[in-house]
């Protein structure tokens, strides 16, 4: 069953017009992407700054609308919902954003915070406590903390917050976009084995974005590779770290596993015959 | 000469807190030979920044040295009058940050803010300032050095503001250079480019380096001794080969387990 | 997990800085008496603005005296007045030893709603008739001044308070919306506003009044300032809460809140607005001095409210000529209350921006 599936998605920004209005410069943040992401496979996208994976990820949460293609949530099309439409469908889908410091709203208490996220729901307040109370609880966090604020608390604490009130919206996948990378590596380490917990718990999948490939290779059984608004590999965990096929890959687990990386690394893409081809089972790769 | 850089003996420090004193540093010694990369890790919770800080004396009002000392050379930092301190930044001792664009003046050029550096620490004559600022840029790889100079930083990207921050951090020829967090806002591809950097400026330069972090990955690929640092003291220190194959506690023992890939 | 301590919000962090600041504390306490004075008029004064009595006309203020003609403490009390003519024919008045007329608290007079619900007639304190208490002169109509800058405070005072809050709802609605949304809304809602403060206030004002007919009673005259006062002063907050809405929207807890389905007013409600409250509360404190004495502007010309009524803009209205400066200066008093209100709000409004300045600190 199929979480989400991008087809042919393609965002370009114009960052500079002449004098009569004609696009001079156009960033190609997100290139004819397609990704499927598969019930309770996470799907990790692996990428440096400015390859367009955030894009990415806010065109899959449609807060940005793609120049081009088609997001496929459970098997429905909502690439074309207006607004008002999208709203009871958006609780599927939700985000933990990157910056503990400013996802969450300073002047709201906890309790409001997570309240926020099941506003559309039924549950009476007695049973949205309970719920609560779980939720906080399956975090790490102690229940007694609904009073208070998002200051109160420490940077991972605050992204166990932001996770817990993702999953009060009881959504089928949880992207994560760069969740982690503002934390030490201990906190992080905590925080990745409390998401596989919770993966068992809830029946989420999980769409992780980041930068750094020790993260995801822990969380994601499934990789895929983005480089310059274009996934050039994905596959299975193992496949992918053991046998990389395109040269940005080998180059990025280069500078991954020994600090060492091409020094002059450039992709020319003229190169490329620009086609997915599969090499082995479920490893594909464009060419 | 093995003569001892800078020497810290049984520092501590402690953070002005509403309800009280807390102590960020508990009696921390850790000593810097020449040319050579010490490390300086634990978790995040600003102890180690505070370390770096102290050395050169620019803790925050909150925060006080309570005990202990730091010799560098042989001279006690800590007694230092503020004018002599002040001849010693940027000169002998250097600090790198952790986030560029706020360690930069956003208002002026990257070139203007190395070459006060020169001007400041140096008898560079004036015509030359700005050739030796790019001479700078170029030592470390920074591409059209003269463009780049006359650059604001917020025009950078990430990767060539720190490697201006560290131009900046060597205009004046120190002899130590402290790393606060260096590449941990970086791609691994970029950061692996900075750490080769360093090595490259450590032999040219014959700097020493201080390291403060938390990653023990990057402690790995650059440092030469380390020291481990949990909840304010030093639980651990020896030679980064040693202490990561043969780890005695439990905190050094946790560390490692987040490096592997 | 986390530290002990009490969390202070905002706003208990901004109350701390705030009670530091002596003079800001007493400007609020005067404030407050003003207010006070303003909402109880009828029972604090001896008269009602409209109790005329032509002898005692343009009368200075009465001396109380406090001991007896042997020198001992008695209750205090004033002379009968009487008048008589000098060389010019300018009337004036002297005591008339022979009748004393004590002060006496809670006395019978004029009778009034009490909150404007409840009828009542004492007041404070006041003098048996046929004696007039005229703590601070009268005006040419034998009116006492006293009463009528009390009762000059109502309208003064709340055409501040209502008329700010007309425009800080208008502007925080168009700024919010406009920063918001963006593209077409915001350019649309920012040129009616740039309309809007293109011309000058004062002309503005007047045009508006003047486009309404001369002889409107004066309820609805009042009704009409607020209107036209409000319709001057949310323009500016609206640019300036447009530009805040315009960076809050790009924060991450608002794409959260996006995220979770959440309606665009009720973001802007919950989440954008509140966080513009540190500059809207601090820009209303302050402009409130500029609705009191853009009525009494309007009122010392005459378009404002008219007599019989009390506002402290139409009694300097009587103070407009030099003559009557130079004969009985205590007419000026309405001028010193203006000037004693705009100088606390000032001083209040200052206070509260330091006491709510974002850099305290309060987000971790």
């Amino acid at each position: 069953m199929t979480v989400l599936a991008l087809k042919n998605i393609k965002k370009h920004f114009v960052t500079a017009t002449d004098w009569r209005g004609r696009p001079q410069h156009v960033v190609r943040a997100v290139d004819d992407v397609s990704l499927q992401i598969a019930h309770k496979e996470s799907l990790g996208l692996v990428g440096e700054s400015g390859c367009g994976k955030t894009t990415l990820a806010r065109i899959a949460m449609k807060l940005i609308a793609p120049d081009t293609g088609e997001i496929i949530l459970g098997g429905k099309n909502i690439s074309l919902l207006s607004q008002t439409q999208m709203r009871p469908l958006r609780r599927k889908i939700q985000m933990v954003f990157q910056d503990p410091f400013n996802s969450l709203d300073p002047r709201f208490t906890i309790r409001r915070i997570l309240n926020e996220a099941m506003l559309l729901s039924s549950l009476s307040t007695a049973e949205k406590e309970g719920r609560f109370r779980e939720l906080l609880l399956a975090v790490g966090l102690s229940p007694d903390i609904l009073h208070r604020f998002p200051y109160e608390f420490s940077g991972g604490e605050r992204q166990r917050i932001a996770i817990a009130r993702a999953l009060a919206a009881d959504p089928q996948l949880v992207i994560l976009d760069e969740a982690v990378s503002s934390l030490d590596v201990l906190v992080q380490e905590q925080v990745l084995n409390m998401l596989l917990d919770l993966q068992q718990r809830f029946g989420v999948t999980y769409f992780f974005i980041s930068h750094n490939l020790n993260v995801i290779k822990k969380l994601c059984p499934q990789i895929a590779v983005m480089y310059q608004g274009r996934i050039v590999e994905q596959a299975y965990r193992e496949s992918l770290l053991n046998q990389p096929q395109h040269p940005y890959t080998k180059n990025l687990l280069s500078a991954a596993m020994s600090y060492r990386c091409d020094r002059d690394f450039v992709f020319d893409w003229a190169s490329s015959k620009m086609r997915w081809t599969q090499k082995t089972k479920g490893h594909f790769v464009l060419e | 000469m093995s003569e001892v850089l800078l020497d810290i003996r049984g520092l501590s420090i402690g953070l002005q807190q509403e309800d009280g004193v807390r102590d960020l540093l508990r009696d921390v010694s850790l000593n810097i030979l020449p040319q050579e990369t010490v490390s300086l890790l634990g978790g995040s919770g600003g102890g180690k920044t505070s370390l770096g800080l102290a050395i050169l004396g620019l803790l925050p009002s909150a925060m006080k040295v309570h005990n202990g000392k730091i010799l560098f050379l042989g001279q006690d930092l800590l007694s230092l009058q503020r004018s002599s301190l002040r001849r010693l930044r940027g000169k002998e001792i250097s600090m790198i940050f952790q986030e560029p664009l706020s360690a930069f003046n956003p208002v002026f050029r990257i070139g203007d803010q190395i070459a006060e550096v020169v001007q400041e620490h140096t008898d560079h004559p004036r015509a030359k300032i700005m050739d030796r600022v790019c001479t700078l840029l170029d030592m470390v790889e920074i591409p059209e050095p003269r463009r780049v100079a006359s650059a604001h930083p917020h025009q950078l990207s990430a990767g060539l503001r720190q490697r201006a921050m560290i131009a900046q951090a060597i205009a004046a020829s120190p002899k130590v250079i402290i790393a606060d967090e260096p590449t941990s806002n970086l791609d691994v591809t970029v950061q692996a480019r900075i750490i080769e950097l360093f090595a490259k400026l450590k032999k040219q330069l014959s700097l020493s380096l201080l390291l403060i972090t938390h990653d023990l990955g990057l402690v790995k690929a650059m440092s030469d001794r380390v020291f481990i640092l949990y909840e304010g003291r030093i639980v651990e220190q020896g030679n980064t080969q040693d202490v990561l194959s043969h780890a005695h506690h439990d905190f050094t023992k946790r560390l490692i387990t987040t490096i592997s890939l | 997990m986390n530290k002990d301590k009490k969390p202070l919000n905002q706003f208990q962090a901004g109350y701390a800085v705030f009670v530091r600041n002596r003079w800001a504390v007493f400007c609020l306490i005067v404030l407050g008496l003003l207010y006070t004075t303003a909402i109880f008029a009828d029972f604090l004064s001896p008269y009602r603005y409209d109790n005329e009595d032509r002898s005692y006309s343009f009368c200075p203020p009465m001396k109380v005296h406090w001991k007896n003609e042997q020198g001992a403490l008695s209750r205090p009390y004033v002379y009968a007045t009487s008048f008589s003519f000098n060389e010019v024919h300018r009337r004036i008045y002297l005591e008339d030893k022979a009748q004393k007329f004590f002060i006496r608290l809670l006395p019978k007079g004029d009778s009034y709603r009490l909150l404007g619900v409840i009828p009542w007639d004492r007041h404070l304190f006041g003098v048996d008739s046929p004696g007039r208490l005229h703590l601070w002169g009268a005006d040419s109509r034998g009116r006492d001044l006293f009463s009528r800058i009390f009762w000059g405070a109502r309208i003064s005072l709340s055409i501040g308070i209502i008329g700010v809050a007309i425009s800080f709802v208008l502007g925080l609605l168009v700024g919010g919306m406009a920063g918001y949304y963006g593209g077409r809304v915001d350019n649309v809602l920012m040129r009616i506003c740039e309309m809007f403060m293109m011309v000058p206030g004062f002309y503005l004002m007047l045009a508006l009044r003047a486009a309404f007919p001369p002889h409107l009673n004066s309820f609805q005259v009042y009704l009409l300032i607020i209107v036209i006062f409000s319709f001057i002063g949310w323009a500016s907050l609206a640019r300036v809460i447009r530009g805040m809405s315009m960076s809050l929207k790009e924060r991450e807890y608002v794409l959260a809140a996006k995220a979770m389905g959440l309606s665009d007013i009720r973001i802007i409600a919950t989440h954008i607005l509140p966080h513009t409250m540190s500059y809207s509360i601090i820009a209303i404190m302050l402009s409130i001095p500029g609705y009191i004495m853009g009525e009494s502007a309007l009122s010392l010309l005459g378009l404002g409210i008219q007599d019989p009524y009390a506002s402290w803009g139409n009694l300097l209205s009587e103070a407009m000529g030099i003559v009557s400066i130079q004969l009985a200066p205590w007419i000026l008093l309405p001028g010193f209350f203006i000037f004693l209100t705009v100088i606390c709000f000032n001083v209040v409004g200052d206070a509260l921006r330091d006491a709510l300045d974002p850099t305290l600190k309060v987000e971790g």
